[in-house]
């Protein structure tokens, strides 16, 4: 969060699946970044409730993840239908990169 | 008294429940590592950049222990892919300038690159490991230097990490293929610590099917590995 900050990016933490779709549902979010492993659910399962709402189908994710891609077994092609935009190996990406990555990803603003 | 499990279920059992700790540990060092490189923003001391280089060579080293159980510590070849060496290279070298520059050692990549069927992260984690044993190597009065180099041949390339304070033999390879957490001791102080690394890139090298090899050039010694190229996937 406190790297977002520095960044003059505002960000909202959400701790576990329901708090997030609570707190989406409260503020849309520009972009998602998330881990997989999250309290009692299980990542993927929640990008596809996510991704369940229409409003929310346009949303790009990061994933930035305890899990590397080798573990995860996903190809290229399911990581783009889900809309997953970048995908992050949480301890070989520096917060520096991570940041870039969000900055760069957003979805462009409708005029 | 009879056994609940035969042997065979026990070491499976006891594999993966190491492979969950190796998991469940990078946990509180992702965070250290996340932590220290904030604290760096306000506060960039030598010190604060230390934590953050052992707890991220760490992390390297747990993601070494998976990779090596994902390939059952060699008898299985990793899931092969087309990869750039060069790519891989560039990557590792840029994981390790830090350390190395906080060292006093000097890095030089001399690579021609080839596409090769390999799997990126074995292929990646083996030259991690190799070019931790030449930062780690034997005390030399001079500066430290390591080369990572690549060697185009007709249909293979050969990538080696040679510097001129590691002179690892044929023996200690074979040594390091034998560590039963008895023959690392005989290792640990020719090497600067346990010979795990050697031991790892040697697993690692004979899950992607090719071997450690003893390597000198230009006064340089350490070690590398030979992949074969496909023809095919050469760029045009």
């Amino acid at each position: 969060m406190e790297a977002f900050d520095a960044h003059e990016i505002s960000a909202v933490a959400a701790h576990n699946a329901q708090d997030a779709i609570k707190k989406a549902d409260e503020n849309t979010p520009d972009i998602i970044v998330m881990e997989l492993l999250i309290p009692r659910h299980n990542g993927l399962e929640f990008i596809h409730e996510f991704r369940s709402y229409p409003e929310w189908l346009d949303i790009p994710i990061i994933l930035y993840s305890n899990i590397s891609r080798e573990e995860l077994g996903l190809e290229d092609s399911n990581l783009y239908e889900m809309g997953i935009v970048r995908y992050l190996y949480k301890p070989t990406t520096s917060l520096e990169n991570l940041i870039k990555s969000a900055e760069s990803s957003f979805a462009p603003v409708d005029i | 008294m009879q056994s609940h499990f035969e042997d065979k279920n026990f070491a499976q059992m006891s594999n993966r429940l190491l492979a969950s700790l190796a998991r469940e540990l990078k946990n509180p060092l992702i965070l250290i590592a996340r932590q220290a490189e904030l604290e760096r923003n306000n506060n960039p001391s030598p010190a604060v950049g230390s934590i953050q280089r052992t707890a991220e060579k760490t992390l390297q080293l747990i993601d070494s222990y998976l990779l090596m159980a994902q390939s059952e510590y060699g008898q299985k070849t990793l899931q092969l892919e087309t990869v750039g060496v060069g790519s891989v290279i560039y990557d590792v070298a840029s994981s390790l300038r830090e350390s190395m520059s906080a060292q006093g050692a000097e890095l030089e990549v001399a690579v021609k690159d080839a596409n090769v069927m390999t799997n990126r992260e074995g292929l990646k984690t083996a030259i991690w490991c190799l070019s931790e044993l030449a930062i780690n190597g034997e005390d030399t009065e001079s500066k430290n230097k390591i080369r990572i180099q690549t060697t185009r041949n007709a249909d293979s390339v050969t990538i080696s990490v040679l510097s001129n304070g590691m002179d690892i033999t044929s023996k200690d390879i074979n040594s390091a293929k034998t560590m039963q957490g008895v023959s690392h001791l005989a290792l640990g102080t020719k090497l600067g610590d346990s010979g795990i690394r050697l031991a790892i890139a040697d697993i690692l090298t004979a899950s992607l099917g090719c071997s450690l090899q003893a390597k000198k050039k230009n006064g340089l010694k350490g070690l590398g590995f030979e992949l074969g190229i496909s023809k095919q996937l050469q760029l045009v």
